[in-house]
């Protein structure tokens, strides 16, 4: 009989549990975002070198609104319908919701994106159009860092 | 990449990541029991204060990647990004152990 460590049965029970407590609109919300994710990275990944001629700050700060507004956009409708059913409820709370859906915490990311000057956030989109940036940023990063340094 | 960090001290900018990921992991209480006696679970899953000082292992931050793996998209996808904010948008402002810390969050929660 295959060995079963009590503490991976422990958690294999409160998975379980936890899986039957989610309401149905939101297992299919956060399958769509599965979904989102894995198509996003079927793209090429963008390079350090798509985005050598930015600011890195300018970047630091674009590059994880932009990923978000992707699976945002791309997951919208099903987030709207588990949003709806959500917000039927009459135990809603607002900080908990933000914590499980993606739009409503990417206002602030928002709001930080268009505060960078247009010229940029134009340039910017354009530069990362149909490539993945479903990536290892800190390695992207560390890439961005070794040539700003050169 | 070996991930022990000894005499890790958060600062201001850590502590208000970490109170962030406790909001995160409220939900997921599975989390508590995955983590068990690391001490990534007094981190990132208990109420009280931060403690002074950590010292944490290579394999702590193994079993929290082991977590994240069987954990929800959403979960994971927000705290791998706070995890690298801190490093992409906050390392002018984080110590080199600081860094370390969120670096191996993050290649364990991606």
């Amino acid at each position: 009989m295959k060995h079963v460590s009590f503490q991976s049965l422990i958690f294999g029970v409160v998975m379980s549990f936890d899986a039957v407590a989610q309401p149905e609109h939101y297992s299919e919300y956060e399958l769509k975002v599965s979904d989102c994710i894995r198509l996003e990275k079927q793209k090429q990944p963008v390079m350090a070198v798509d985005l050598k001629s930015f600011k890195r700050d300018e970047v630091a700060e674009s590059i994880f609104y932009l990923k978000e507004k992707r699976i945002v956009d791309c997951s919208a409708h099903a987030e709207l319908i588990s949003l709806a059913h959500s917000l039927q409820s009459s135990s809603f709370n607002i900080d908990s919701l933000k914590l499980q859906y993606l739009s409503l915490e990417m206002i602030a990311k928002e709001e930080k994106f268009q505060r960078l000057p247009l010229d940029f956030r134009n340039d910017f989109i354009k530069a990362v159009e149909g490539k993945s940036l479903e990536i290892n940023l800190l390695d992207l990063f560390d890439e961005i860092d070794d040539l700003i340094s050169k | 990449m070996t991930c022990l960090i000894d005499g890790l001290r958060f600062g201001s900018d850590s502590k208000e990541a970490i109170r962030e990921m406790r909001e995160l992991t409220k939900r997921a209480n599975w989390l508590t029991i995955t983590l068990g006696l690391s001490v990534l679970n007094d981190i990132f899953t208990k109420n009280g204060p931060v403690s002074a000082s950590y010292k944490i292992k290579t394999t702590d931050f193994e079993l929290l990647g082991k977590a994240m793996a069987s954990s929800t998209p959403i979960l994971r996808r927000k705290t791998s990004d706070i995890a690298g904010e801190m490093v992409i948008l906050k390392s002018s402002e984080l110590s080199q152990n600081e860094l370390k810390f969120w670096r191996c969050v993050y290649n364990e929660t991606r």
